[in-house]
C-alpha cells in the first residue's frame, strides 16, 4: 500500500515537471490565434497574426535566411565531421576516446567564449563581421554533433562485415561504399540535423558574428523584443515549435530505428 | 599430398609473441580443426591464412601457390565470422550473391548460384527476408551460403557456432560437416570447444600460447593425449603426481596411498617423477577389491544425466570418477569405500610439472 501511494505521488510529480516544461508552449500557441494585441483575456479567436507573419513581416524573410544559412553549415559540418570520425577509426579504442573527449569540447565550452575568440581572429585576419566569419564561426561549433552521432555507430568491435566484403573479393573501395558508408549513413544523419538545429539556435555566435545588417531570425526576434513584444511572434513561435518536434520525431526514429532506416 | 601448407609462422603484437613458430598442412578436402583456450593464437593463425593479418615471418601455401603476398580480395577464400557478419542493409538473396557482383557475374549466372546455395543451406524461398530479423542459426546459414556461393578453393570458420543455443549448435555442426563434404572443400575451423573439435575433424590441431601442442586425429588427440595440457584440455583428466617404481617387474606409477601399472614410454626410468593423468571415465569400479585395485573412499556423487560424476579421495589424492547412469551407480553414495582399477594404456605420464 505504502509503495503504491509512494507511486502516484512520485507520477503526479513527473506530471509537474511536464507541464512545467510544455505549458510555455501550449500558451504562446493559444495565445498565437488571440485577437487581443497584448494577450490579455478575454480570447478571441483570429487567425490574422498568422496572415500578418506570411504577408508583412520581416520575420518571415529573417526565417528565411536562417534556415538556408543553418542548412549550409550543417551541411559543411556533416562532411567535415564524418571525415573526421573515419579518421578516427583506426585508432586503439583508447586513443580514440581521448580524441572524442578532445572534440567534445567546443560543445561544452560556453559559445559565448567561442564567439569572442572567433571574433578576434576574424578581426586579426581582417575578415570581421562578416557571412564568412559567422559561417565559420557556428560550422566549427556544430562540428562535433556529426562526428560524436557518427563514432557511435562504429562502436562494435566485434563488427566483422567489413572483413567479410573483403573475403568476398571487394577492394578497399568498394568495402567503403558498399559495407562502411551505409552502416554510418544513420549516424551520419542525427549528427547533421542536430548541427542544423544548434545552427539555427545559435543566437550568440550570429549577434557576435553576423555582419550589420544582416539579421539572422535569433537576431531578428532579439531586436523585435527590445521593440516591443508583437503577437505574430508568437504565430512564429507556434510554426517553428512544430517545425521541430516534427525534427525530433525524425531524429527519434533515426536513433532507435537506424535498421529499419537502412534497410529503407 | 597437402593443399594447404603453413611453414613456419611467427607473429607477435607487440611484447606478445601470439604465434611461436607454427608449422602444419593439410591434405584437399579435408576438416581440420584448431583447438585451444582463448588467447592460443587460433584465430590469429585464422586470420593470417585469409590475409586479414600478415605474419611476420613464415610463408603459407595453397594449392602450391603461395599466398602470403596477396591481399585478402585476392585469396578466394571463403570465411565464416562469429558473429555472422551479415550485411545488414541488403536482403538474404543480396547478401549471397554480393561475392558473385563483385566478380561481375552475369544476373542468370548469380540468380541460378544463389538458388543452389540457398538450396544448400536449407533456406528455398527465403531470398527476400530481411537478415536483421532471422535467428542466429538461420543468419549463419546464409554466412555459410556467402562464402560457398563463391565457389572458393577453401574454407575457414572462426567459431561461427559459440553464439547460438546448445541445440542449434549441435544441428549445425552436422550440417556443416555434412555441406562440407558434399562441397568437399577444404576447411580450417576454429573453436574453443574440444566437444565440437572431436565431432567434426578429420584432424585436430591444439593450440596452447602460441604453439602447437599436439597435432592428431581426433581419436588420437583423446586417447593418447600427448601433454599435461592436452589431457587437462581434451576432456577432464585427473591430473596428480606420481614416481615411477619397479614393482615385481612391473613398471608402475605410485602416488600417495595409490599405484597403477603403465607402460613403458622411451625417456623414462624407475626413479623419475612424473605427472599422471587418468581420465574418470577409464577407472573401473570394484565392488570386491581385485589385483592391483586401489582403496576409493566417496566424497560425493553428481548427478548429469548420462553420466554419474563420483568425487572421492584415492589415498590422499583428491579424484573424480565418471560412471555411466545405471542402476549401479545410483546406489553410491557419500562415505562409502569402493575400489578402483584401470588399465596400464589408460594411464599417461609425462615428465613433472608443477599444474597445481
Amino acid at each position: 500500500m505504502k509503495d503504491k501511494a509512494f507511486n502516484r505521488a512520485i507520477l503526479i510529480w513527473t506530471g509537474l515537471v511536464y507541464a512545467f516544461l510544455f505549458l510555455p508552449i501550449a500558451v504562446i500557441v493559444f495565445m498565437s490565434f488571440n485577437a487581443n494585441k497584448y494577450g490579455a483575456l478575454p480570447y478571441a479567436f483570429t487567425t490574422r497574426w498568422y496572415v500578418k507573419l506570411f504577408t508583412e513581416d520581416g520575420l518571415l524573410a529573417a526565417a528565411g535566411l536562417s534556415f538556408g544559412f543553418s542548412l549550409a553549415a550543417a551541411f559543411t559540418a556533416m562532411i567535415l565531421g564524418t571525415v573526421t570520425a573515419l579518421g578516427m577509426r583506426p585508432l586503439t579504442p583508447s586513443w580514440r576516446g581521448r580524441y572524442r573527449r578532445f572534440i567534445s569540447l567546443p560543445v561544452v565550452i560556453p559559445w559565448l567564449v567561442q564567439a569572442t575568440s572567433i571574433l578576434m581572429i576574424l578581426n586579426f585576419i581582417g575578415w570581421g563581421r562578416s557571412y564568412i566569419g559567422m559561417f565559420l564561426g557556428n560550422t566549427a561549433v556544430i562540428t562535433p554533433y556529426v562526428v560524436m552521432l557518427t563514432l557511435g555507430r562504429f562502436s562494435d568491435a566485434d563488427d566483422n562485415t567489413e572483413n567479410a566484403a573483403r573475403t568476398l573479393g571487394a577492394r578497399p573501395v568498394r568495402v567503403f561504399f558498399d559495407v562502411t558508408l551505409p552502416k554510418l549513413v544513420p549516424g551520419i544523419l542525427s549528427g547533421a540535423l542536430m548541427a542544423f538545429i544548434m545552427c539555427f539556435n545559435s543566437f550568440c555566435i550570429q549577434y557576435y558574428l553576423a555582419p550589420f545588417g544582416v539579421r539572422t531570425l535569433p537576431i531578428e526576434i532579439f531586436t523585435l523584443v527590445r521593440s516591443g513584444y508583437t503577437p505574430d511572434m508568437n504565430a512564429l513561435a507556434a510554426v517553428m515549435a512544430l517545425a521541430a518536434a516534427g525534427v525530433a520525431l525524425l531524429l527519434n526514429k533515426m536513433g532507435y530505428s537506424g535498421k529499419k532506416l537502412m534497410n529503407m | 599430398m597437402s593443399y594447404l601448407r603453413v611453414e613456419h609462422v611467427e607473429k607477435s603484437f607487440g611484447e606478445n609473441r601470439v604465434l611461436k613458430d607454427i608449422s602444419f598442412s593439410l591434405p584437399k578436402g579435408s576438416f581440420l580443426s584448431l583447438l585451444g583456450p582463448s588467447g592460443c593464437g587460433k584465430t590469429t593463425m585464422l586470420k593470417i591464412i585469409v590475409g586479414l593479418e600478415s605474419p611476420d615471418k613464415g610463408r603459407v601455401f595453397l594449392g602450391g601457390r603461395e599466398l602470403t603476398p596477396k591481399p585478402t580480395e585476392q585469396r578466394n577464400i571463403g570465411m565464416m565470422f562469429q558473429n555472422y557478419a551479415l550485411f545488414p542493409n541488403m536482403t538474404v538473396a543480396r547478401n549471397i550473391a554480393y561475392g558473385l557482383k563483385i566478380r561481375k557475374r552475369s544476373q542468370a549466372e548469380i540468380d541460378e548460384k544463389v538458388d543452389w546455395a540457398l538450396k544448400l543451406v536449407k533456406l528455398e524461398g527465403r531470398d527476400n527476408d530481411r537478415v536483421t530479423l532471422m535467428s542466429g542459426g538461420q543468419q549463419q546459414r546464409v554466412a555459410l551460403a556467402r562464402a560457398l556461393v563463391i565457389q572458393p578453393d577453401m574454407l575457414l570458420l572462426d567459431e561461427p557456432l559459440s553464439a547460438l543455443d546448445r541445440k542449434i549448435r549441435v544441428e549445425m555442426q552436422y550440417e556443416i560437416r555434412s555441406i562440407q563434404r558434399q562441397v568437399g572443400i577444404t576447411t580450417v575451423f576454429v573453436t574453443h570447444d574440444q566437444e565440437e573439435a572431436l565431432t567434426m575433424s578429420d584432424a585436430v590441431i591444439l593450440m596452447n600460447d602460441g604453439r602447437i601442442e599436439q597435432w592428431d586425429d581426433p581419436w588420437t588427440m583423446y586417447n593418447q593425449p600427448a601433454s599435461v595440457f592436452a589431457s587437462g584440455f581434451i576432456g577432464k583428466a585427473n591430473i596428480l603426481d606420481g614416481r615411477l617404481v619397479e614393482k615385481n617387474g612391473l613398471l608402475t606409477v605410485e602416488g600417495p596411498g595409490w599405484s597403477f601399472p603403465v607402460n613403458e614410454r622411451d625417456g623414462f626410468k624407475p626413479g623419475d617423477a612424473v605427472t599422471v593423468a587418468i581420465r574418470g571415465e577409464h577407472f573401473h569400479i570394484d565392488r570386491e577389491p581385485g589385483p592391483g585395485a586401489v582403496p576409493f573412499k566417496i566424497k560425493d556423487t553428481v548427478f548429469t544425466g548420462s553420466v554419474r560424476k563420483i568425487n572421492g579421495f584415492m589415498g590422499a589424492d583428491e579424484v573424480q570418477l565418471v560412471a555411466l547412469n545405471s542402476s549401479e551407480a545410483a546406489v553410491y553414495a557419500p562415505g562409502q569405500e569402493l575400489t578402483v582399477s584401470t588399465r596400464p594404456q589408460y594411464v599417461h605420464y609425462y615428465a613433472r610439472v608443477e599444474t597445481r
